[in-house]
């Protein structure tokens, strides 16, 4: 190296390798500067590159980097695991190189739980004192981060952390919090009291209102993010969670509600700077006419992934009140619109409200809607992907012809991933025929319905199809937010 | 606005170009227009010359924040950067120091995803090949940082 390139721009370098495990590996047996770059990126998230295969785990992932994190514990913890007879686990823990467990901002109690029954391995079975020498284990791991890192991701556990020394300071900088509303008032006051920089926090499960909670979320400076599963048949409302959320709305861009909407409609409709709404919902929402008044003028992502209670015009009327900002309107519903008059209002909606911006829109199709289809296939001209429902005729597939004849026709020139869900009948000459029309536009990605049946013809031309280079994916797919090429779509949509 | 690199050479260039640089949009907005020359010492001349093709390259690109904990990829790189990148390693490293200190993000970006890609699987011998590094490890060292981190191997 003619010129030595100094550690901030090395850290530059080698972050883009930060998900590429086995470059960062090499990078660090390089030369002393270039490991104490290294370390911190690769100890930041360690956890991340474990590979468990399906519900198992990684068997040379643990007993390895159980070794290193032992290694980082103190004289003194060392000296009380051997006095209660842990010589096995501490074998091979010599002094750490590096202070690895300084880096780490990740944490969760799944984490200390691998970290502490992996050892078990070492030890001969049946010992009557083992889950009195996992508890010690795991009081000492929690010390050991308590008093190193500075976390910034943290799935809290139940133990209370506060006694840990160095408690204050390790969550100083959290950024990230998954919690239960059932845990201890008194764990959420004091974390209350030192953590003020929380961007995101997920509740799950959110059974019963929490004080304590409640507090720890009005004391945030910038919550951006907000996740709430409350599993219907056991939420109730929760009160004061709700007036703290009241208290974030000037920064609170992303809410994601699962389950029981377990606050007021009328808390959410407070929220006027969101601009994603993810809904999952299983529950009723009471006051049903306030939640469709709802105004979020910044709104970008609206994702209905469940719902089997609301009816579809609500929704209708909360995308009606909309400023024009929204990207992508995503629905996986179980409350689809009732008659042609609810999809034709709907499709009237997306094509006069001016969404210049929509990438993304699911909608519905049959015979009675065909111009206002039209109109709105000519309208939304920025659309990349389009999801079109069958509309129920109780259970009778519908025709598809119509349809794919309109969306030759019209179809805006950026679309590139195309679901057709629900019944239909596809033959193979339609499909055929609209291939063929696609052929001078952006190859396309289909998506259709598990229940649309596929002939060894119909497999013949998506092979010959895909071979002209007019479809890059084909997939029989349920749910579009379920397929694995379309997870960066949505992941891009989430980040945005 | 004027500038002159390490050995004095004087380059004029559109103020638009300039400010891709933060140092530089900083320092014009503090001492507003000037017939005077800004002195980069630490720029030589060629390397001026590339980084000012690259800023009046994308002299229109919009001023992209990205969040420090946001994941980084190395594989999106257009044509033109790729080709404006292959350049040997002392200009590529000359580019990164000139990037960072100047403050221009994307360049620092496109340079450091493009050592990245060198990077990648390579072994840490073949990674000292590359960039003439020495190894100042101790053998007992290296063994030992090796072992410790031995659980992200081949990941």
């Amino acid at each position: 190296m003619d010129r030595k390139l100094p550690d901030d721009c090395l850290d530059q370098i080698f972050r883009y390798l930060a998900e590429n495990a086995c470059s960062l590996y090499s990078c660090l047996l390089v030369n002393k500067q270039w490991a104490s770059v290294t370390v911190p990126i690769l100890w930041t998230n360690p956890w991340k590159y474990e590979k468990p295969s399906k519900d198992e785990i990684d068997e040379t992932f643990w007993p390895l980097i159980i070794k290193t994190v032992y290694s980082c514990f103190s004289f003194d913890t060392k000296d009380l695991l051997r006095k209660n007879g842990l010589d096995l686990i501490l074998e091979g823990c010599s002094s750490a190189m590096y202070d690895y467990v300084r880096y780490c901002q990740h944490l969760s109690p799944e984490i200390i739980d691998q970290l502490t029954h992996e050892r078990s391995f070492n030890e001969p079975p049946g010992d009557l004192y083992r889950p009195f020498l996992d508890q010690l284990v795991e009081q000492e791991l929690y010390k050991l981060f308590m008093s190193k890192s500075s976390l910034r991701h943290l799935v809290l556990p139940k133990i209370p952390l506060s006694y840990c020394p160095g408690f204050g300071l390790c969550l100083q900088k959290l950024r990230e919090l998954v919690c239960r509303s059932d845990q201890s008032v008194d764990l959420f006051y004091g974390l209350a009291q030192i953590c003020r920089s929380i961007q995101g926090i997920i509740v799950d499960p959110c059974i019963d209102d929490n004080t304590g909670l409640a507090a720890l979320i009005e004391f945030q400076s910038n919550l951006k993010y907000l996740e709430i599963h409350a599993p219907e048949a056991r939420a109730a409302e929760c009160t004061s969670i709700g007036q703290a959320i009241v208290s974030q709305a000037r920064s609170l861009i992303y809410v994601h509600f699962q389950g029981f909407l377990c606050i007021h409609p009328s808390i959410l409709a407070s929220l006027s700077n969101l601009k994603t709404l993810k809904l999952f919902m299983s529950g009723h929402i009471a006051n049903i006419q306030q939640f469709a008044s709802s105004t979020f003028p910044k709104l970008e992502i609206l994702d209905i992934f469940w719902d089997e209670h609301t009816p579809f015009q609500i929704f209708t009327m909360l995308i009606q009140n909309t400023k024009g900002s929204l990207k992508r309107i995503y629905w996986n519903t179980d409350c689809p619109p009732t008659n042609s008059e609810d999809i034709r209002y709907y499709l009237n909606i997306l094509t006069h409200n001016a969404f210049s911006n929509l990438t993304f829109v699911t909608v519905w199709w049959t015979e009675d809607v065909d111009r206002e289809f039209e109109k709105f296939l000519k309208s939304c001209s920025n659309l990349q992907a389009l999801k079109i429902c069958s509309f129920p005729l109780d259970g009778i597939p519908q025709a598809i012809t119509r349809l794919l004849q309109l969306l030759s026709k019209y179809t805006p020139p950026r679309l590139n991933v195309l679901d057709i869900d629900g019944d239909w009948i596809l033959s193979p000459d339609h499909l055929q025929k609209f291939l063929e029309s696609w052929k001078k536009k952006p190859r396309l990605s289909l998506f259709i319905s598990p229940k649309i049946t596929l002939l060894e013809e119909h497999k013949h031309l998506i092979n010959l199809y895909q071979e002209m280079g007019v479809l890059e994916h084909f997939q029989g797919a349920e749910f579009l937010d379920e397929v694995e090429c379309l997870k960066d779509l949505f992941d891009l949509w989430l980040s945005s | 606005v004027k500038l002159t690199s390490s050995e004095g050479t004087e380059f004029i260039i559109d103020r638009k170009v300039a400010e891709k640089s933060v140092l530089l949009k900083n320092m014009l907005e503090d001492v507003g227009e000037s017939d005077m020359a800004i002195p980069l010492p630490n720029v030589t001349g060629p390397i001026l010359n590339k980084v000012i093709d690259y800023c009046t390259h994308h002299r229109d690109d919009p001023f992209v924040s990205q969040e420090d904990d946001s994941k980084k990829v190395s594989d999106d790189i257009d044509d033109w950067d790729a080709e404006f990148c292959k350049v040997d390693q002392g200009t590529l490293f000359e580019l990164i120091l000139s990037a960072n200190y100047l403050d221009i993000k994307p360049l620092l970006d496109l340079t450091c995803k493009t050592v990245a890609n060198m990077i990648k699987g390579k072994t840490p011998d073949e990674i000292r090949k590359t960039f003439n590094i020495t190894n100042d490890f101790t053998p007992e060292e290296e063994e030992h940082v090796r072992k410790e981190n031995e659980w992200c191997e081949e990941r």
